[in-house]
Formats: structure tokens, C-alpha cells, sequence
């Protein structure tokens, strides 16, 4: 297993150095001048000079690549064309707000689907299966930024039980040490301050995680139809082994496996930015943060913003397949 | 309700609600089981064998299914129970084995694991305890180092593994009666056997009555005390195993018999029934076997014969053994 993970990680330079030379490019693939497109056509011979100088581009392209690479190597993902701040220290805090939003959504997406889809699946045809299986459909198929403005209409506005918008309370800022905010209310001993950044996390949580929920509550469902029918169920059932336990014990584990691929999936989604979530709360997260920079052309910002949620996709992808052989023994990989 | 009798079976009928109607998979099957004593059911595939063990188990789903007549063991009426108490006697004073030892265990638990929850379930013993007595168990069935196959899991081990370990898991709590639904189908001659003496074995030891489901007429001759031979849902015949072999009345028997091979016989006249099982949801008039039966008269045709006593414990379902066709009515087909 540890053999395994090593050589999967090692497995990991050669995709990494592909998708850091595809992200290279991007750049070189604008038609054109990429100072011209960056700063407009009426942008002055000088100014367009100082661009082209400032973003390497005057270079041989190879020693553009062999500088990129350099960089990356130590951590540089190169300095925003906006804000002249260091791209991997800008983007951090806007990193974090998208894990903890994606987490809690996750967390929220897994606790409810896959109960409503065990529930379905043991009471197969009840009242219970048809309701959930129909909230599941409506579900998928809801248009995010409709439920996002949903929620903030009936919590927020009318009922004004929920913030609508932001991480944390303005009066009371977090104090940023991790920039996961429950983390950093935690070290620091503010509970208030936890409280708050919770609140803030279920209205965007519930908007996101929804149609996560609605999947895996499918996928859990059918899994466990055909799980319940197998052999060894019947052999545990001959056993005297109780319902509750057969259900959650013998079953659940041997349907985890196309829940688990579809929890990837989707986490690696979601934290590839949840733009019009992040967008309808306010929410300070790398959606956000990318869209921005797509809006003002910061090819800086936005290459390193593909990069890294394109690590993010491969580290989920190795994660899952680490836990299928966790969760299964007979996936075991040499 | 007789003492002798560990397990009294009384026009037991399943039938199945299905799309295409209803399968009366088991009809009015009666029997009855001694202590230490094995009883065979023969059969061909699709006789109701494997449903009228379920059925006893309490396993056939309310569902879709509704389970009649009367079920006694040890003068306990095991149909009116609740589903707690009905839990509490299967694996514990009614255990079952299955045919199909490669999907029978949960492949994702070690063998120690599902072993241990089979013993904990019904006795009252620690952990520790547990794992020793099924370690125990596993020494009995004659699995070599069964402290290591203890954590290792299902498919780390052979079919006939398999088997003794399901063997020593319907064992562990010492039940009264133990069913078997073809232990040995499912593996090679040599393990066959293995398995076999190995029932017989523990059914000495422990004094277990056994249901044995086969199709196998060598494995009734070595094991069985008596025979019931199912055919269509219903017995067609029962006698004592001798009885079954030297005088079976029911041309059905017969057949079974003549088409088993044996080395005295000439290879190429092996024999089979004319014929074929009629299908379930669209039984024949009268006698089921009429169609296929080469002494079948017109009231075969017309009324299902009853159960007729021939001898001591002997009885067939046949109209040729009835007093009022024998004394002269009626036998016109020829
Ligand atoms: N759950 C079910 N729903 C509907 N029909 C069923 C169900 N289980 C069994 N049957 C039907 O009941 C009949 C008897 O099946 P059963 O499994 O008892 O046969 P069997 O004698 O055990 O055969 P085999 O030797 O192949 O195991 C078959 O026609 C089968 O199709
Ligand atoms: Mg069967």
C-alpha cells in the first residue's frame, strides 16, 4: 500500500510537468500580441514594452519555459498583472474559503444522500423511496443560482435567520492564520467567532452540495438494490443478523465503491470553483478569484489558477483510488 | 406435536407474486426431520427445493411472496413468530448452509470478522472468547492455519475453503438442525467428498439433524437416513434411502435413478426423462407429470393424485398405487 502511494505520487511528475507545459502555453496560444490583448489596443508602444518585459515574453521561448518551471519548482506561481502580489501567497486565502466551502457542501452532499439512499433502497417502493427519488430528480436538475437566491430570499431576508453573503461576520473579522476559518477561530479560542463562520457556511453549503446530494442519494440507492440481493446478504440474514446492521454493515460497505467514485467527481468540481455559487454569497474563494482575473485578462493569475485546481483533480483522483482498496481488499494494488 | 420430531414441515406452500402472475414455487409440502437424522431433497433445478428451505428460514420476503401451512420446530410454530424471535433461532438453533461458497461470504470482511459476529450474535461471549471459539471452529472443519485465515479475506481462499469456512460459521453455536442447499455443487469431486465426511462428521458429533438439498443422487446414498424427491413444487415421493434405491414407486424416482450413471452400466444408454419440467406458472391439469409420464391414464390428466401410503413411511404421489384405480377402474391409456 505505502510502495503503492510512493509510486502513484512518483507517477504524478511526468502528468504534472505535462499540464504545467499546457498551462505554458496558454499564453503563447492568444493570437496576437498577449500585451496587446492584456492592456487593449490603445495602449501605448511603452507601456506594451514594459508588459511583454514584465511577463518574460521578450525571452527565447525556451528559457521562458526553463524560468516558468524554475518557479514553479520553488513554489512561484509568478506575480499578478493587477495587484503585483505574489500569486501563490495571493491566492492562498481564496484557496482555503473554496476547500471549507467544498467540504461542508461534500459533508452535507454524503450525510444526506447516502442515508436517503440507503433508506430508499431498504424500503424499496415505499412512500419514502418515490419522495426521495423525486426530490432527488428535481435535485439534479435545479439551477444552482436559482436555490442559492432561494435561500437567501427566505433565511436571509425574510426570515433572517441565516447571513447571506461573506465568510464571517464584518463586525468580528477572523483573524487569518490558516485562512480555513474554523480552524483559525478554533487555535485562537473564539467560539463566537466559530459560531459565525458555521452560519455562514449552511446557506452556500446546501446550494452547492445539492445536486452532489441528489447524485450520490441515486447512485447509493441503486448500488444498495443490487448489494441487498447478493448471496452473502442472504448468508448474513441466515446468520440472524439484524436488519439495521445488514443494511449498514454488510451492504453499505460493498455499495461504497460507485459512491466513492462519484464523491470524486464531484468534489473535484466543486473545488475547481464554484463560480456561481462564490458569486451569489460573496463568497471569497478561487471561482471567484479566477473569474476576476478572466475578466481583466491577468494570464498570470489565471494560468497558475488552472494549474493548481488541475492538481487538485489528480490529487482526488489519487486519494479515491487509495480508499477503494482501503474499503474493498480486493482492489489491491501492486 | 411429537417429541421425535426436531422439525415438523406442514402443507408448507410459497407462493411468488410476480409481473407474470403467481409462481407457486412450493405447494403443500409436508415432512417431517428427527434428531441425528439427515433428510435428503432430490429434485431437478426448479423443483422448489431452495425455496422450501428459505421458507423455513423465514427468508422468502413478505413482499412478494406469501408463505402458508405450518412450520413446527420443536413443537414451536416458527410462522406466527416475530422477526426478533425468528432472528434469534436462525444461525443459532436452525443454521443453513449455501451452494455457492465463492459469493456466500462478504468479500469485504476477514473471515475472523464474520465468524466472530455469527458467534457473539447468539451466545453470550466476549470478544476475546469469541475469536477463540471460532478459531476453534475453524481447527474443527479442518482448516490449516486458522489463526492466519482468521484475517484473511474471502478471496484469499478456495471454494472448498470457503465452504468449511461457512461449514464451521453454520456450526458455531451448535444448532439442532442444519440446512444444506447443495454444500457441494459448486466444487470438485475430491472436495466434494472432503466436505461430505466433513458434514457427516460434525453431525455425529453434535448430534444435528440435517436437511440436505441435492441433486446429486450419489450424495443422497451416502448420507441420507430418508428421501423426499420433490418435483414441480411437490413431493411426489418419500420413503427411507434404501427404499429409494431398491423399490421407488413413482415413475419420476425411476427416472432420477436410471439417469444417474453408474460404471456397471453401458456408457451410451445413459437414460434421461422424456421431456420437460413443465414451466411453473403454467402448470398442466391433474397430475404435473403426467405430460412427461409413460403410464400416465386419463385421470393423470384430470385430478393431482394425493400423497398415497404404500408401505411403512413410504408414499408416493401416483395414481397406479391408489385403491380404487387398482382395483380395476379406469386404466385405459394403452
Ligand atoms: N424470489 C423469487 N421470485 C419469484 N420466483 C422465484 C423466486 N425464487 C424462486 N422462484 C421460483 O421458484 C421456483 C423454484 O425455485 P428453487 O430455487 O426452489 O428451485 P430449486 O429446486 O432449488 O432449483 P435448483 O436445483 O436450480 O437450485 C423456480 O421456478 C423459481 O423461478
Ligand atoms: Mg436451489
Amino acid at each position: 500500500m505505502l510502495a503503492y502511494t510512493i509510486r502513484r505520487l512518483l507517477m504524478l511528475i511526468p502528468v504534472l510537468i505535462g499540464m504545467s507545459l499546457l498551462v505554458f502555453s496558454i499564453i503563447h496560444l492568444i493570437p496576437g500580441d498577449p500585451a496587446k490583448t492584456i492592456l487593449g489596443e490603445k495602449a501605448s508602444p511603452e507601456v506594451l514594452e514594459n508588459m511583454r518585459e514584465e511577463l518574460g515574453l521578450n525571452d527565447p521561448l525556451l528559457i521562458q519555459y526553463k524560468n516558468y518551471m524554475l518557479g514553479l519548482v520553488q513554489g512561484d506561481l509568478g506575480t499578478s498583472i493587477r495587484t503585483k502580489v505574489p500569486i501563490a501567497k495571493e491566492m492562498k486565502p481564496y484557496l482555503a474559503g473554496t476547500m471549507e466551502l467544498t467540504f461542508f457542501a461534500m459533508a452535507f452532499a454524503l450525510f444526506i444522500g447516502v442515508n436517503a439512499g440507503i433508506l430508499a433502497a431498504w424500503k424499496q417502493n415505499s412512500w419514502f423511496d418515490y419522495m426521495a427519488m423525486l426530490i432527488a430528480l428535481i435535485g439534479v436538475s435545479m439551477p444552482v443560482f436559482w436555490l442559492g437566491l432561494m435561500e437567501q430570499w427566505v433565511f436571509a431576508q425574510n426570515l433572517h435567520w441565516l447571513p447571506s453573503i461573506g465568510r464571517s461576520s464584518i463586525i468580528n473579522p477572523v483573524h487569518p492564520i490558516s485562512h480555513f476559518y474554523i480552524i483559525d477561530t478554533i487555535l485562537v479560542g473564539d467560539f463566537g467567532g466559530l459560531l459565525e463562520v458555521l452560519k455562514h457556511l449552511i446557506l452556500p453549503s446546501i446550494a452547492l452540495g445539492t445536486i452532489p446530494m441528489a447524485i450520490i442519494a441515486r447512485m447509493t440507492r441503486s448500488s444498495m438494490l443490487e448489494v441487498m440481493r447478493s448471496d452473502y446478504i442472504r448468508t448474513a440474514k441466515a446468520k440472524g443478523v439484524k436488519e439495521f446492521f445488514l443494511v449498514y454493515k454488510h451492504a453499505l460497505k460493498n455499495a461504497f465503491i460507485p459512491i466513492l467514485t462519484v464523491v470524486g467527481l464531484q468534489t473535484g468540481l466543486l473545488l475547481g470553483g464554484a463560480v456561481l455559487t462564490e458569486t451569489i454569497f460573496a463568497w471569497p474563494g478561487i471561482g471567484k478569484y479566477l473569474y476576476d482575473a478572466i475578466s481583466i485578462r491577468d494570464y498570470p493569475v489565471i494560468q497558475s489558477g488552472i494549474l493548481i485546481i488541475a492538481f487538485i483533480f489528480v490529487m482526488i483522483n489519487l486519494i479515491v483510488d487509495l480508499l477503494y482498496s482501503a474499503i474493498d481488499p480486493r482492489i489491491r494494488y501492486r | 406435536m411429537t417429541v421425535e420430531n426436531i422439525l415438523e414441515v406442514n402443507q408448507l406452500s410459497t407462493v411468488f407474486h410476480s409481473d407474470e402472475g403467481e409462481i407457486p414455487a412450493v405447494n403443500e409440502v409436508s415432512f417431517e426431520l428427527k434428531p441425528g437424522e439427515t433428510l435428503g431433497i432430490v429434485g431437478e433445478s426448479g423443483s422448489g427445493k431452495s425455496v422450501t428451505s428459505l421458507s423455513i428460514m423465514g427468508l422468502v420476503s413478505k413482499q412478494n411472496a406469501d408463505v402458508k401451512g405450518s412450520i413446527l420446530y420443536k413443537g414451536k410454530e416458527l410462522t406466527s413468530l416475530s422477526e426478533k424471535r425468528m432472528r434469534a433461532i436462525r444461525g443459532n438453533e436452525i443454521a443453513m448452509i449455501f451452494q455457492e461458497p465463492m459469493t456466500s461470504l462478504n468479500p469485504v470482511y476477514t473471515i475472523g470478522n464474520q465468524l466472530v459476529e455469527a458467534v457473539i450474535l447468539h451466545m453470550s461471549l466476549s470478544k476475546k472468547e469469541a475469536e477463540k471459539r471460532a478459531i476453534d471452529m475453524l481447527k474443527l472443519v479442518g482448516i490449516p492455519r486458522a489463526e492466519e485465515i482468521m484475517n484473511e479475506y474471502p478471496h484469499q481462499l478456495s471454494g472448498g475453503m470457503r465452504q468449511r469456512v461457512m461449514i464451521a460459521m453454520a456450526m458455531s453455536c451448535i444448532p439442532s438442525v442444519l440446512i444444506a442447499d447443495e454444500p457441494t455443487t459448486a466444487l470438485d469431486v475430491t472436495i466434494q467428498a472432503q466436505i461430505l465426511d466433513l458434514m457427516r462428521k460434525l453431525k455425529d458429533d453434535f448430534n444435528t439433524s440435517i436437511l440436505l438439498i441435492t441433486h446429486d443422487l450419489g450424495v443422497v446414498a451416502e448420507m441420507c437416513d430418508r428421501v423426499i424427491v420433490m418435483y414441480a413444487g411437490k413431493v411426489v415421493e418419500e420413503a427411507d434411502v434404501r427404499t429409494i434405491f431398491h423399490d421407488p414407486k413413482h415413475i419420476y424416482t425411476k427416472g432420477l435413478i436410471q439417469s444417474t450413471p453408474r460404471l456397471s452400466e453401458d456408457r451410451d444408454r445413459l437414460y434421461s426423462i422424456p421431456g420437460n419440467v413443465p414451466s411453473i406458472t403454467n402448470m398442466p391439469k391433474g397430475c404435473s407429470f403426467a405430460p412427461r409420464c409413460a403410464n400416465a391414464m386419463d385421470i393423470c390428466y384430470e385430478k393431482m393424485p394425493a400423497l398415497i401410503s404404500i408401505d411403512d413411511g413410504h408414499k408416493a404421489r401416483c395414481w397406479l398405487y391408489d385403491e380404487g384405480i387398482r382395483n380395476g377402474e379406469g386404466k385405459n391409456s394403452e
